[in-house]
């Protein structure tokens, strides 16, 4: 059903090419994950696969790439929607029509489909979705979740046999993500190629994974349990994402093949000493900061976006100084919107946020850098300068810093992100995860004593993500306090001291890491649900009691 | 913000049901009409005319209108201001200091501009309120001949320019905390906007892409046969309406002009 053969792609101006030699063969009833390190090629694939190399973005390419029997250079990408839909990471880029059923009719549009043919396609795509309820609902009122399971519909309603998704969930929160591999699983399309990196409901629908390197070659290939129980060490060094249960295993030190929760509890269901093995093997939460001086104190804080409904619904929260707190919850809870008011992004009123005794609403902003660091999701958000090197120098400079000693510090900054080898480079030609750690050595350079991070890994590989993570907790360690806005629960469990649960503008929970267990509807209620290593410990302590 | 402010107003009305391309081609030639009025009196009257209808016949409460016309109202005093100090004064000179001068002219000149703004940005107002812009897009294809993929691009523009308002707020604030734009003066002034835009329309260029890119893997492209799903209707009503809203400015215009009130446009530069 899909030939790739030989695929090389180079784009315009890059010395090296973003895809090398690329073989891939698909056939009727395979569902291949394909899995990578940021900037390995795999959005490049598929966009050569939709045809939009080389029609519409120009890149050069060597290699045929056949979709459904039709060569992708001979046809353009309208035609080859009639036998390739892809599904992209962002919904905001992909919805433009105001209400669901007219989103699921444009591409019918497109295809010429007659209108009276279209109600009926149209209620069989929403209903494969769940979606059959929404039809007349306003794309734009709809969460995260469900605007990405309506693009989906809108793939589906024209009836392409090749499924590609490219990273479908990046978006989304864990019940968002969880409902959509729901949806997905019923589907059951002829073909299917996934790009994801949230393994844990993606592993068990695939029945074939193929990695690539960071050089855009093909790494290995093969059925997940080969590919994950014998090369698990190989894509652990090159940055990709393992399933978490395969973590487990492999830090309980098992060569087994272990995909799922399942597989975990009948590995310890047949071997007795499995079982204490593995539970020993999942992270224990850190210890919560017990009092001490308030680092970040709100009171009553409201807001409401002009016409908006309100996003902001009089919150309190004191964070004890020291702490590594996890704001949780849906998208759209309100996280981003707290968070922006602590650093003055967005100015709160007199009175309400107090970072360390110092009232936000007058604090000049010399002064807060030194106070509050944030770092934005986008890095690119927080760049204001030509140069790497210029860009580690920037806040010192305007905090008043000598020449010299600004120079010095931004080496030694940059040394310490590995980031020397770039500082003439541009921000904004750095590798995502060059970005991300640019983003984070510009803020911690002012040695702020809060750092508020928003979602700092997103998009980042497995690799960046820990190195970023465990750079946080050594701060946190040395007596800065975090707060980390945050959808991944694996990250709360091991990283953060405390956790804070949002919903509907409202803080619903504050307590310790190690208690959330005890809060999973509450979790539930707000979109979320329990870390793996919560659940793993569960199901084995269920399966017989452990001596403790 | 000013993305949720300058956007459609989701509530069924006749002017939300009045075919959007007429609409937008009434509020053009009511517009051309104002262009030519030099008198601040017919403005006034016009812009009170044009609140009440998209109040009553678009059922926007008046606090979106009056929010909406914020900017507009800004501009407008600008003009006003420049035109009373900085004009050629004419008629009663009633203050002079060097080179200005405020006379009776020059405020009626400055008026005049102003009210004309505020009339503008209030039709602007009635028909961005009012309308749904996809609708807009499929009328001005199918009724208009705009070609679809054009169209499409239009809405897709339509569709992020609230996400880029937003986001134009966030790089503010971002850069604001990073201590860009403690320069005062016009240097800073530059290097503010300059720091501002730049990521701006980075994040713009790459979402546009993304949009583009989406929607011809949906199977929008060149040399396709489309279909449509919902036709907009376009029947004797809507030009009915167009006839009354274009009627109602021209009976305006004619009672101030039989009152003495309306000055035209002749060729003059005040």
């Amino acid at each position: 059903m899909l030939r790739v053969t030989d695929l090389t792609a180079r784009y315009p101006g890059r010395p090296l090419p973003a895809l090398s030699a690329v073989s891939l063969a698909l056939d009727r009833g395979d569902r291949v994950l394909l899995l990578g390190p940021s900037g390995s090629g795999k959005t490049t694939l598929v966009l050569a696969l939709a045809g939009i190399i080389p029609h519409v973005l120009p890149a050069e390419l060597e290699g045929t790439v056949t979709v459904d029997g039709v060569d992708t250079r001979a046809a353009l990408p309208a035609i080859l929607a009639r036998h390739i839909g892809v599904v992209f990471q962002d919904p905001d880029a992909q919805i433009c029509m105001s209400t669901v059923e007219e989103e699921v009719a444009f591409g019918l549009e497109n295809l010429g489909v007659p209108p009276e043919a279209m109600d009926t396609r149209i209620s069989a795509a929403l209903e494969a979705v769940g979606m059959a309820p929404r039809r007349t609902s306003r794309t734009d009122r709809l969460s995260g979740g469900l605007r990405q399971r309506l693009v989906l519909a809108a793939v589906l309603a024209m009836g392409a046999p090749m499924l590609v998704l490219d990273e479908p969930t990046a978006h989304l929160d864990p019940q968002g993500t969880r409902e959509f591999f729901a949806v997905l699983a019923r589907l059951n399309p002829p073909g299917c190629l996934l790009i994801e990196h949230k393994l844990e409901h993606a592993v068990p629908l695939m029945t074939r994974v193929v990695a690539l390197g960071s050089d855009g070659r093909v790494l290995v290939e093969g059925d997940p349990g080969t590919v994950f129980g014998r090369h698990a060490r190989l894509l652990d060094a090159q940055g990709i994402w393992l399933p978490p249960a395969t973590r487990v295993a492999r830090a309980a030190g098992l060569d087994d093949e272990a995909l799922t929760l399942d597989d975990l509890t009948a590995l310890a269901a047949s071997r007795p000493s499995v079982a204490e093995r593995l539970m020993q093997a999942l992270p224990v939460p850190r210890h919560p900061v017990l009092d001490g001086p308030t680092a970040i104190d709100i009171r009553r804080l409201s807001h409401t976006y002009p016409r908006g409904a309100a996003a902001l619904r009089e919150v309190s929260l004191s964070v004890p100084e020291g702490d590594f707190l996890a704001l949780v919850g849906s998208n759209g809870s309100g996280k981003t919107t707290l968070a922006l008011h602590l650093a003055g992004i967005l100015p709160p009123p007199p009175g309400r946020v107090f970072i360390l005794g110092r009232d936000m609403a007058e604090a000049p902003a010399r002064e807060v850098a030194g106070l509050i660091g944030y770092v934005f999701q986008n890095p690119e958000h927080q760049f204001v300068t030509e140069s790497v090197l210029d860009e580690a120098r920037y806040t010192p400079r305007v905090r008043g810093m000598g020449d010299r000693e600004s120079l010095a510090l931004a080496r030694e900054m940059l040394e310490r992100f590995g980031l020397a080898a770039a500082a003439d480079r541009h921000p904004y030609q750095l590798s995502q995860g060059e970005k991300r750690r640019l983003s984070v050595a510009t803020v911690l350079i002012a040695a702020p004593r809060v750092v508020v991070l928003d979602e700092p890994t997103f998009g980042q590989d497995a690799r960046t993500n820990h190195d970023l993570l465990a750079h946080m907790v050594r701060l946190n360690e040395q007596g800065v306090t975090i707060l980390m806005i945050t959808h991944d629960m694996e990250a709360v469990w091991q990283f953060a001291r405390s956790v804070a649960i949002m919903h509907e503008g409202q803080i619903v929970h504050q307590g310790t890491v190690a208690d959330l267990p005890q809060y999973r509807e509450r979790l539930r209620a707000a979109g979320l649900d329990l870390p793996f290593a919560v659940r793993c410990r569960d199901a084995l302590s269920r399966l017989r009691p452990v001596a403790s | 913000m000013i993305d949720r402010v300058l956007s459609h107003y989701e509530t069924p009305s006749p002017l939300a049901r009045w075919n959007p391309s007429l609409k937008a081609i009434a509020v053009l030639i009511v517009s051309f009409m104002l262009t030519m009025i030099f008198d601040p009196l017919t403005p006034l009257v016009l812009l009170v005319v044009s609140l009440l209808v998209t109040r009553i016949f678009g059922r926007v409460p008046f606090v979106v209108l009056v929010s909406g016309l914020g900017p507009a109202v800004v501009l407008a005093a600008g003009l006003v201001w420049t035109n009373v100090l900085f004009a050629r004064p004419a008629g009663d000179v009633w203050w002079r200091w060097g080179p200005l001068a405020v006379s009776q002219s020059s405020l009626m000149i400055g008026l005049s501009l102003g009210l004309r703004v505020l009339c503008f940005a209030s039709y602007s107002l009635m028909f961005i309120t009012t309308t749904e812009p996809s609708r807009f897009v499929l009328s001005l294809i199918l009724h208009l001949r705009v070609p679809y993929r054009f169209g499409y691009a239009m809405l897709a523009v339509s569709r992020f320019l609230p996400i880029l308002a937003s986001e134009s707020l966030l790089i503010r604030g971002a850069l604001r905390i990073r201590g860009v734009g403690e320069g005062r003066g016009l240097g800073g002034w530059s290097q503010r906007i300059f720091r501002y835009t730049v990521p701006l329309l980075a994040s713009a260029i790459r979402r546009a892409e993304r949009v583009a890119i989406a929607m011809e893997a949906r199977g929008l492209g060149p040399g396709i046969q489309r279909t449509y799903y919902r036709r907009p209707a376009l029947g004797p009503r809507d030009f009915v309406a167009a006839a009354a809203l274009i009627g109602v400015n021209a009976l305006v215009l004619a009672v101030s002009w039989r009152l003495g009130f309306l000055r035209v446009w002749r060729g003059q530069l005040y």
